[in-house]
Protein backbone atom coordinates (compact mmCIF):
# COMPACT_ATOMS: atom_id res chain seq x y z
CA UNK A 1 0.00 0.00 0.00
CA UNK A 2 2.76 2.43 0.92
CA UNK A 3 4.58 1.83 -2.47
CA UNK A 4 0.97 2.55 -4.32
CA UNK A 5 0.96 6.40 -2.30
CA UNK A 6 4.72 7.37 -3.33
CA UNK A 7 4.20 6.74 -6.83
CA UNK A 8 0.87 7.93 -6.98
CA UNK A 9 3.14 11.50 -5.01
CA UNK A 10 5.77 10.83 -7.39
CA UNK A 11 3.48 11.26 -10.70
CA UNK A 12 1.76 13.68 -8.97
CA UNK A 13 4.73 15.85 -8.48
CA UNK A 14 5.71 15.51 -12.28
CA UNK A 15 3.78 18.13 -13.09
CA UNK A 16 4.46 21.60 -11.66
CA UNK A 17 1.37 23.22 -13.08
CA UNK A 18 -1.89 21.36 -13.60
CA UNK A 19 -5.13 23.05 -14.68
CA UNK A 20 -8.10 21.36 -14.69
CA UNK A 21 -11.40 23.20 -15.79
CA UNK A 22 -10.68 26.51 -14.87
CA UNK A 23 -13.28 28.96 -15.89
CA UNK A 24 -13.58 32.97 -15.41
CA UNK A 25 -16.07 35.20 -16.15
CA UNK A 26 -15.49 38.84 -16.64
CA UNK A 27 -19.17 40.84 -16.25
CA UNK A 28 -20.88 39.11 -18.63
CA UNK A 29 -18.39 37.97 -20.88
CA UNK A 30 -17.04 34.31 -20.38
CA UNK A 31 -13.09 34.93 -21.03
CA UNK A 32 -11.83 30.87 -19.90
CA UNK A 33 -14.09 28.10 -20.39
CA UNK A 34 -12.56 24.85 -19.09
CA UNK A 35 -9.41 25.36 -19.44
CA UNK A 36 -7.02 22.22 -18.36
CA UNK A 37 -3.56 21.66 -19.02
CA UNK A 38 -0.36 21.01 -17.47
CA UNK A 39 3.33 21.80 -17.63
CA UNK A 40 6.29 19.01 -16.46
CA UNK A 41 9.10 19.95 -14.49
CA UNK A 42 12.09 20.98 -16.95
CA UNK A 43 9.97 22.00 -20.08
CA UNK A 44 9.61 25.10 -21.41
CA UNK A 45 5.29 25.22 -22.06
CA UNK A 46 4.07 27.88 -24.62
CA UNK A 47 0.62 29.15 -24.41
CA UNK A 48 -0.46 30.39 -28.06
CA UNK A 49 -3.54 32.07 -29.22
CA UNK A 50 -4.64 35.72 -30.72
CA UNK A 51 -5.55 38.35 -28.37
CA UNK A 52 -8.07 38.27 -25.93
CA UNK A 53 -8.03 34.72 -26.35
CA UNK A 54 -7.38 34.07 -23.06
CA UNK A 55 -3.82 33.99 -21.83
CA UNK A 56 -3.37 36.65 -20.02
CA UNK A 57 -6.42 36.03 -17.69
CA UNK A 58 -4.89 32.03 -17.40
CA UNK A 59 -1.73 33.59 -16.07
CA UNK A 60 -3.30 35.95 -13.66
CA UNK A 61 -5.50 33.04 -12.58
CA UNK A 62 -2.21 30.66 -12.05
CA UNK A 63 -0.37 33.45 -10.16
CA UNK A 64 -3.79 33.93 -7.74
CA UNK A 65 -4.08 37.97 -8.73
CA UNK A 66 -7.50 37.16 -9.96
CA UNK A 67 -10.05 34.38 -8.83
CA UNK A 68 -10.98 31.68 -10.96
CA UNK A 69 -14.99 31.08 -10.55
CA UNK A 70 -14.70 27.28 -11.41
CA UNK A 71 -11.78 24.66 -11.82
CA UNK A 72 -8.59 23.61 -9.82
CA UNK A 73 -5.05 24.97 -9.89
CA UNK A 74 -1.63 23.26 -8.59
CA UNK A 75 1.97 24.90 -8.62
CA UNK A 76 4.29 22.01 -7.52
CA UNK A 77 1.26 19.43 -6.27
CA UNK A 78 -0.27 21.98 -4.11
CA UNK A 79 -2.53 25.16 -4.20
CA UNK A 80 -0.91 28.08 -4.38
CA UNK A 81 0.49 29.89 -1.12
CA UNK A 82 3.41 32.24 -0.62
CA UNK A 83 6.03 29.27 -0.15
CA UNK A 84 4.78 28.32 -3.71
CA UNK A 85 5.13 31.79 -4.89
CA UNK A 86 8.35 32.35 -3.83
CA UNK A 87 9.58 29.60 -6.15
CA UNK A 88 7.88 31.82 -9.46
CA UNK A 89 8.95 34.58 -11.07
CA UNK A 90 6.48 36.55 -13.41
CA UNK A 91 7.39 38.91 -16.15
CA UNK A 92 4.06 40.80 -16.60
CA UNK A 93 2.47 41.59 -19.92
CA UNK A 94 1.76 45.01 -19.37
CA UNK A 95 5.34 45.72 -18.09
CA UNK A 96 3.96 48.12 -15.37
CA UNK A 97 6.42 49.11 -12.83
CA UNK A 98 7.02 50.99 -9.52
CA UNK A 99 6.85 54.49 -10.46
CA UNK A 100 9.75 55.71 -7.91
CA UNK A 101 11.55 52.61 -8.27
CA UNK A 102 15.01 52.50 -9.49
CA UNK A 103 16.84 49.26 -10.45
CA UNK A 104 18.96 49.38 -7.20
CA UNK A 105 14.89 49.37 -5.16
CA UNK A 106 14.03 46.71 -7.51
CA UNK A 107 16.90 44.36 -6.79
CA UNK A 108 16.71 44.76 -2.83
CA UNK A 109 12.51 44.24 -3.32
CA UNK A 110 13.19 41.01 -5.38
CA UNK A 111 16.16 39.88 -3.25
CA UNK A 112 14.49 40.05 -0.34
CA UNK A 113 11.72 37.64 -1.27
CA UNK A 114 13.30 35.46 -3.82
CA UNK A 115 15.69 32.67 -1.56
CA UNK A 116 17.90 31.78 -4.63
CA UNK A 117 18.37 35.01 -5.73
CA UNK A 118 21.50 35.22 -7.62
CA UNK A 119 23.30 38.76 -7.56
CA UNK A 120 25.66 38.03 -10.11
CA UNK A 121 23.29 37.17 -12.72
CA UNK A 122 21.57 40.55 -12.29
CA UNK A 123 24.75 42.57 -12.06
CA UNK A 124 26.05 40.28 -15.46
CA UNK A 125 22.73 41.12 -17.35
CA UNK A 126 22.77 44.48 -15.94
CA UNK A 127 25.92 45.08 -17.02
CA UNK A 128 25.84 43.17 -20.75
CA UNK A 129 22.66 45.55 -21.67
CA UNK A 130 24.10 49.06 -19.80
CA UNK A 131 21.71 49.48 -17.39
CA UNK A 132 21.87 52.03 -14.76
CA UNK A 133 21.13 51.41 -11.49
CA UNK A 134 19.98 54.72 -10.35
CA UNK A 135 17.73 55.32 -13.13
CA UNK A 136 14.10 55.30 -12.53
CA UNK A 137 12.87 52.04 -14.43
CA UNK A 138 9.79 53.66 -15.62
CA UNK A 139 12.26 55.89 -17.55
CA UNK A 140 13.75 53.05 -19.52
CA UNK A 141 12.39 51.91 -22.96
CA UNK A 142 9.55 49.37 -23.57
CA UNK A 143 12.04 47.14 -24.51
CA UNK A 144 14.63 48.04 -21.94
CA UNK A 145 11.86 47.06 -19.56
CA UNK A 146 11.03 43.69 -21.01
CA UNK A 147 14.86 43.09 -21.13
CA UNK A 148 14.91 44.54 -16.50
CA UNK A 149 11.98 42.05 -16.03
CA UNK A 150 13.18 38.72 -17.51
CA UNK A 151 16.65 40.01 -15.77
CA UNK A 152 14.74 40.04 -12.64
CA UNK A 153 12.98 36.55 -13.37
CA UNK A 154 16.19 34.65 -14.27
CA UNK A 155 18.30 36.00 -11.06
CA UNK A 156 15.53 34.98 -9.28
CA UNK A 157 16.56 31.41 -9.67
CA UNK A 158 13.16 30.59 -9.19
CA UNK A 159 12.13 26.96 -10.18
CA UNK A 160 9.22 27.96 -12.37
CA UNK A 161 9.28 31.49 -14.31
CA UNK A 162 6.22 32.44 -16.19
CA UNK A 163 6.56 34.97 -18.81
CA UNK A 164 4.33 37.11 -20.79
CA UNK A 165 5.91 37.76 -23.73
CA UNK A 166 9.24 37.84 -23.02
CA UNK A 167 10.44 38.91 -26.07
CA UNK A 168 7.98 41.36 -27.24
CA UNK A 169 9.81 44.83 -28.46
CA UNK A 170 13.65 43.48 -28.52
CA UNK A 171 16.02 43.70 -31.11
CA UNK A 172 16.86 40.53 -33.31
CA UNK A 173 19.97 40.14 -31.23
CA UNK A 174 18.29 40.34 -27.94
CA UNK A 175 16.02 38.32 -28.65
CA UNK A 176 18.33 35.16 -29.43
CA UNK A 177 20.06 36.34 -26.25
CA UNK A 178 17.24 35.74 -24.15
CA UNK A 179 16.10 32.37 -26.29
CA UNK A 180 19.26 30.70 -25.29
CA UNK A 181 19.13 32.37 -22.08
CA UNK A 182 15.99 30.66 -21.30
CA UNK A 183 17.15 27.49 -22.92
CA UNK A 184 19.83 26.46 -20.75
CA UNK A 185 17.64 28.19 -17.37
CA UNK A 186 14.66 25.15 -17.92
CA UNK A 187 18.07 22.44 -19.26
CA UNK A 188 18.74 22.64 -15.61
CA UNK A 189 15.57 21.30 -14.58
CA UNK A 190 13.68 24.46 -14.08
CA UNK A 191 10.13 24.99 -15.75
CA UNK A 192 9.33 28.22 -17.99
CA UNK A 193 5.43 28.90 -19.00
CA UNK A 194 5.70 31.56 -21.87
CA UNK A 195 2.37 33.54 -23.22
CA UNK A 196 3.66 34.54 -26.78
CA UNK A 197 2.55 35.40 -30.14
CA UNK A 198 6.07 34.82 -31.63
CA UNK A 199 5.51 31.33 -32.83
CA UNK A 200 8.57 31.38 -34.92
CA UNK A 201 10.42 31.80 -32.10
CA UNK A 202 8.67 30.00 -29.87
CA UNK A 203 9.49 26.86 -32.27
CA UNK A 204 13.09 27.62 -31.67
CA UNK A 205 12.93 27.20 -27.52
CA UNK A 206 9.68 26.18 -26.23
CA UNK A 207 9.32 22.30 -25.82
CA UNK A 208 5.53 21.87 -25.34
CA UNK A 209 2.44 24.01 -25.76
CA UNK A 210 -1.35 24.98 -25.94
CA UNK A 211 -3.31 26.62 -28.30
CA UNK A 212 -6.11 28.55 -26.30
CA UNK A 213 -9.29 29.92 -28.72
CA UNK A 214 -12.26 31.87 -27.12
CA UNK A 215 -11.46 30.98 -24.22
CA UNK A 216 -10.86 27.11 -24.71
CA UNK A 217 -7.63 25.03 -24.79
CA UNK A 218 -8.18 23.63 -28.36
CA UNK A 219 -4.97 21.67 -28.44
CA UNK A 220 -2.14 20.71 -26.26
CA UNK A 221 1.16 18.55 -26.62
CA UNK A 222 4.86 18.23 -26.78
CA UNK A 223 5.95 20.50 -30.25
CA UNK A 224 7.58 16.78 -31.41
CA UNK A 225 4.95 14.89 -30.87
CA UNK A 226 2.22 17.30 -32.59
CA UNK A 227 4.61 17.30 -35.25
CA UNK A 228 4.56 13.68 -35.94
CA UNK A 229 0.72 13.63 -35.67
CA UNK A 230 0.10 15.87 -37.94
CA UNK A 231 0.62 16.43 -41.85
CA UNK A 232 0.59 19.13 -43.87
CA UNK A 233 -1.60 18.30 -47.75
CA UNK A 234 -2.43 19.92 -50.22
CA UNK A 235 -6.03 20.51 -50.76
CA UNK A 236 -6.14 18.21 -54.14
CA UNK A 237 -5.51 15.24 -51.58
CA UNK A 238 -7.79 16.03 -49.27
CA UNK A 239 -10.41 15.26 -51.61
CA UNK A 240 -9.52 11.51 -51.28
CA UNK A 241 -9.67 11.92 -47.03
CA UNK A 242 -12.79 11.71 -44.97
CA UNK A 243 -11.29 12.40 -41.61
CA UNK A 244 -8.44 13.94 -39.59
CA UNK A 245 -9.00 17.50 -41.49
CA UNK A 246 -8.29 20.05 -38.72
CA UNK A 247 -7.88 23.60 -40.64
CA UNK A 248 -6.48 25.43 -43.22
CA UNK A 249 -3.42 26.56 -43.66
CA UNK A 250 -2.70 29.35 -46.63
CA UNK A 251 -3.05 26.84 -50.21
CA UNK A 252 -2.79 23.65 -48.16
CA UNK A 253 -4.66 21.65 -44.91
CA UNK A 254 -3.30 20.97 -41.80
CA UNK A 255 -4.68 17.04 -40.88
CA UNK A 256 -4.51 14.64 -38.20
CA UNK A 257 -3.09 11.31 -38.77
CA UNK A 258 -2.16 7.76 -37.05
CA UNK A 259 1.67 7.17 -36.78
CA UNK A 260 1.25 5.04 -40.16
CA UNK A 261 0.49 8.19 -42.27
CA UNK A 262 2.55 8.76 -45.32
CA UNK A 263 1.28 11.26 -47.26
CA UNK A 264 1.94 14.83 -46.64
CA UNK A 265 4.95 16.53 -45.13
CA UNK A 266 5.44 17.34 -41.27
CA UNK A 267 4.13 20.99 -40.16
CA UNK A 268 6.18 23.41 -38.73
CA UNK A 269 4.86 25.40 -35.66
CA UNK A 270 3.55 28.05 -37.05
CA UNK A 271 1.02 26.16 -39.51
CA UNK A 272 -0.32 23.73 -36.99
CA UNK A 273 -1.46 26.82 -35.02
CA UNK A 274 -2.87 28.63 -37.67
CA UNK A 275 -4.32 25.54 -39.02
CA UNK A 276 -5.89 24.73 -35.40
CA UNK A 277 -7.01 28.71 -35.28
CA UNK A 278 -8.18 28.83 -38.28
CA UNK A 279 -10.25 25.38 -38.55
CA UNK A 280 -11.82 24.74 -41.77
CA UNK A 281 -13.06 28.21 -42.28
CA UNK A 282 -11.22 30.25 -44.99
CA UNK B 1 -6.86 34.36 8.82
CA UNK B 2 -5.33 30.84 7.25
CA UNK B 3 -2.23 30.92 8.80
CA UNK B 4 -0.71 29.53 5.07
CA UNK B 5 -1.99 32.71 3.42
CA UNK B 6 1.30 33.98 4.88
CA UNK B 7 3.95 31.41 4.46
CA UNK B 8 5.51 30.27 7.74
CA UNK B 9 6.58 33.32 10.08
CA UNK B 10 10.12 34.07 9.05
CA UNK B 11 8.92 34.40 5.54
CA UNK B 12 6.24 36.67 6.89
CA UNK B 13 8.37 38.94 8.80
CA UNK B 14 10.90 39.29 5.61
CA UNK B 15 7.97 40.00 3.29
CA UNK B 16 6.63 42.40 5.80
CA UNK B 17 9.72 44.30 5.59
CA UNK B 18 9.78 44.33 1.87
CA UNK B 19 5.97 45.53 1.38
CA UNK B 20 7.05 48.47 4.16
CA UNK B 21 10.16 49.22 1.98
CA UNK B 22 8.13 49.04 -1.48
CA UNK B 23 5.19 51.03 -0.02
CA UNK B 24 7.45 53.76 1.85
CA UNK B 25 9.88 54.40 -1.53
CA UNK B 26 6.79 54.01 -3.77
CA UNK B 27 4.20 56.25 -1.69
CA UNK B 28 6.12 58.32 0.58
CA UNK B 29 6.37 61.16 -1.80
CA UNK B 30 2.78 61.22 -2.19
CA UNK B 31 1.65 60.62 1.23
CA UNK B 32 3.90 63.28 2.45
CA UNK B 33 1.90 66.05 2.78
CA UNK B 34 -1.50 63.65 4.54
CA UNK B 35 1.26 62.89 7.05
CA UNK B 36 2.12 66.21 8.12
CA UNK B 37 -1.72 66.95 8.37
CA UNK B 38 -1.36 64.03 10.88
CA UNK B 39 1.30 65.53 12.71
CA UNK B 40 -1.18 68.33 14.22
CA UNK B 41 -2.29 66.93 17.76
CA UNK B 42 -5.83 66.75 17.05
CA UNK B 43 -7.61 63.22 16.14
CA UNK B 44 -9.79 65.27 13.13
CA UNK B 45 -6.58 65.98 12.01
CA UNK B 46 -5.02 62.26 12.16
CA UNK B 47 -8.72 61.16 10.52
CA UNK B 48 -8.62 63.62 7.54
CA UNK B 49 -4.80 62.16 6.80
CA UNK B 50 -5.32 58.65 7.27
CA UNK B 51 -8.53 59.00 4.94
CA UNK B 52 -6.54 60.40 1.95
CA UNK B 53 -3.81 57.81 2.93
CA UNK B 54 -6.00 54.95 2.90
CA UNK B 55 -7.28 57.03 -0.47
CA UNK B 56 -4.09 57.43 -2.28
CA UNK B 57 -2.54 54.00 -1.36
CA UNK B 58 -5.09 50.99 -1.67
CA UNK B 59 -7.77 53.35 -3.17
CA UNK B 60 -5.53 54.83 -5.90
CA UNK B 61 -3.81 51.11 -6.62
CA UNK B 62 -7.04 49.16 -6.77
CA UNK B 63 -8.19 51.64 -9.16
CA UNK B 64 -5.29 51.98 -11.84
CA UNK B 65 -5.34 47.90 -11.26
CA UNK B 66 -1.89 48.02 -9.67
CA UNK B 67 -2.14 45.51 -7.80
CA UNK B 68 -1.10 42.96 -9.78
CA UNK B 69 2.32 43.74 -9.51
CA UNK B 70 2.14 43.17 -6.16
CA UNK B 71 0.46 39.97 -6.51
CA UNK B 72 2.48 38.61 -9.13
CA UNK B 73 5.43 39.00 -6.70
CA UNK B 74 5.32 35.88 -3.72
CA UNK B 75 2.62 38.00 -1.44
CA UNK B 76 -1.08 36.42 -0.97
CA UNK B 77 -3.37 38.64 -0.63
CA UNK B 78 -4.18 38.83 2.44
CA UNK B 79 -0.95 39.58 2.95
CA UNK B 80 -0.87 42.93 0.78
CA UNK B 81 -4.77 43.41 2.84
CA UNK B 82 -3.57 42.98 5.91
CA UNK B 83 0.61 44.59 5.28
CA UNK B 84 -1.18 47.60 3.59
CA UNK B 85 -3.37 48.28 6.63
CA UNK B 86 -0.53 47.95 9.59
CA UNK B 87 1.11 51.06 6.66
CA UNK B 88 -1.69 52.83 7.15
CA UNK B 89 -1.30 52.70 11.05
CA UNK B 90 2.04 52.90 11.26
CA UNK B 91 1.71 56.70 9.84
CA UNK B 92 -1.39 57.42 12.60
CA UNK B 93 1.29 55.87 15.23
CA UNK B 94 4.31 57.60 14.00
CA UNK B 95 2.51 60.81 13.49
CA UNK B 96 0.99 60.17 17.13
CA UNK B 97 4.73 60.12 18.82
CA UNK B 98 5.85 63.05 17.12
CA UNK B 99 3.25 65.04 17.78
CA UNK B 100 3.00 63.99 21.31
CA UNK B 101 5.36 66.28 22.76
CA UNK B 102 2.61 69.14 21.59
CA UNK B 103 -0.65 67.11 22.64
CA UNK B 104 -2.86 69.79 24.86
CA UNK B 105 -4.39 67.26 27.40
CA UNK B 106 -4.00 64.21 29.12
CA UNK B 107 -2.11 61.52 28.06
CA UNK B 108 -4.79 59.17 28.82
CA UNK B 109 -6.79 61.21 26.59
CA UNK B 110 -3.85 61.18 23.59
CA UNK B 111 -3.86 57.87 23.56
CA UNK B 112 -7.97 57.30 23.48
CA UNK B 113 -7.60 60.06 20.60
CA UNK B 114 -4.85 57.74 18.82
CA UNK B 115 -7.59 54.47 19.43
CA UNK B 116 -10.07 56.82 17.48
CA UNK B 117 -8.20 57.48 15.13
CA UNK B 118 -6.96 54.09 14.75
CA UNK B 119 -10.86 52.65 14.62
CA UNK B 120 -11.75 55.26 11.90
CA UNK B 121 -8.42 53.52 10.14
CA UNK B 122 -10.07 50.26 10.39
CA UNK B 123 -13.24 51.14 9.07
CA UNK B 124 -12.61 53.13 6.52
CA UNK B 125 -10.15 50.76 5.51
CA UNK B 126 -12.44 48.17 5.41
CA UNK B 127 -15.32 49.95 4.10
CA UNK B 128 -13.42 51.44 0.91
CA UNK B 129 -11.55 48.00 0.12
CA UNK B 130 -15.64 46.35 0.40
CA UNK B 131 -17.27 49.20 -1.79
CA UNK B 132 -14.28 48.55 -4.72
CA UNK B 133 -14.58 44.92 -4.84
CA UNK B 134 -18.07 44.93 -5.07
CA UNK B 135 -17.39 46.94 -7.93
CA UNK B 136 -17.48 51.20 -7.05
CA UNK B 137 -14.69 53.08 -7.64
CA UNK B 138 -12.28 52.85 -4.61
CA UNK B 139 -11.89 56.66 -4.59
CA UNK B 140 -15.38 57.91 -5.28
CA UNK B 141 -16.69 54.99 -3.24
CA UNK B 142 -14.63 56.61 -0.65
CA UNK B 143 -15.87 59.82 -0.57
CA UNK B 144 -19.38 58.50 -0.75
CA UNK B 145 -18.84 56.84 2.37
CA UNK B 146 -17.06 60.28 4.31
CA UNK B 147 -20.60 62.38 2.98
CA UNK B 148 -22.74 59.32 4.26
CA UNK B 149 -21.24 58.68 7.76
CA UNK B 150 -21.09 62.70 7.96
CA UNK B 151 -24.37 63.15 7.02
CA UNK B 152 -26.06 60.36 9.23
CA UNK B 153 -23.80 60.86 12.27
CA UNK B 154 -25.19 64.51 12.16
CA UNK B 155 -28.37 64.61 13.17
CA UNK B 156 -30.60 63.05 16.22
CA UNK B 157 -28.91 62.41 19.87
CA UNK B 158 -27.64 59.70 21.41
CA UNK B 159 -30.20 60.05 24.21
CA UNK B 160 -33.46 57.91 23.97
CA UNK B 161 -36.03 59.56 23.17
CA UNK B 162 -37.60 60.72 19.70
CA UNK B 163 -34.29 61.92 18.10
CA UNK B 164 -32.38 58.86 18.77
CA UNK B 165 -29.60 57.89 16.49
CA UNK B 166 -28.02 54.82 17.22
CA UNK B 167 -25.80 55.01 14.31
CA UNK B 168 -23.83 57.58 16.41
CA UNK B 169 -22.76 54.83 18.73
CA UNK B 170 -20.62 53.37 16.09
CA UNK B 171 -19.78 55.96 13.35
CA UNK B 172 -16.31 56.21 12.40
CA UNK B 173 -15.79 59.88 13.14
CA UNK B 174 -18.23 60.60 15.97
CA UNK B 175 -17.74 57.20 17.92
CA UNK B 176 -20.37 57.99 20.07
CA UNK B 177 -19.13 54.65 21.86
CA UNK B 178 -16.32 53.71 21.51
CA UNK B 179 -16.17 49.90 22.01
CA UNK B 180 -19.17 49.69 19.26
CA UNK B 181 -17.60 51.72 17.27
CA UNK B 182 -14.28 49.63 17.68
CA UNK B 183 -16.55 46.27 17.41
CA UNK B 184 -18.11 47.87 13.87
CA UNK B 185 -14.74 48.88 12.95
CA UNK B 186 -13.13 45.47 13.20
CA UNK B 187 -16.38 43.65 11.72
CA UNK B 188 -16.01 46.43 8.83
CA UNK B 189 -12.02 45.45 8.53
CA UNK B 190 -12.58 41.69 8.34
CA UNK B 191 -15.37 42.18 5.58
CA UNK B 192 -12.92 44.03 3.63
CA UNK B 193 -10.02 41.32 4.29
CA UNK B 194 -12.93 38.55 3.05
CA UNK B 195 -13.87 39.83 -0.25
CA UNK B 196 -9.89 41.35 -0.77
CA UNK B 197 -8.91 37.87 -0.37
CA UNK B 198 -11.59 36.53 -2.95
CA UNK B 199 -11.49 39.22 -5.57
CA UNK B 200 -7.85 41.01 -4.98
CA UNK B 201 -7.44 43.40 -7.73
CA UNK B 202 -9.94 42.71 -9.48
CA UNK B 203 -13.17 45.49 -9.49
Amino acid sequence: MMMTVDIMDETAQKYVIKVDGLSKRFGGKQVLSNISFSVDEGSIFALIGPNGAGKTTTIRCITDSIESDGGRIELFGQSINPTVKRNIAVVSEDRRVFRHFTALDYEALWSALYPKWDSDVFKDFLARYNFDLKQRVETYSIGMKTLFFVALAVSSQAELLILDEPTQHLDPTTRFDIMTMLKAYAKDGRTILISSHEIFELEEYATDFAIIKQGKVIYTDSIDDAKEKHRIISEGDLMSRREGTVGIVGNEVLVKVDGTESSGRYPRLNEIVVGYLTGTKR
Amino acid sequence: MDRSSFGDFEYSVTAFNAYLRKQFVEKFRTLLVFFIIMLFPYVWAKMLGTFFIIVFSMGSDIRSKKLDMVTFLPFSKEMIYWYEFIFVSLFIVLSFFIGLPFYNGTLLEAFGDLLAAIIFAAAYYGLIVIVSMLGMDPIGGAFIILILDLVFSSFGSMQLGESFNPYKFISPIVQGNQLAALVFAVFCLYMGSVLFSKRGGEK
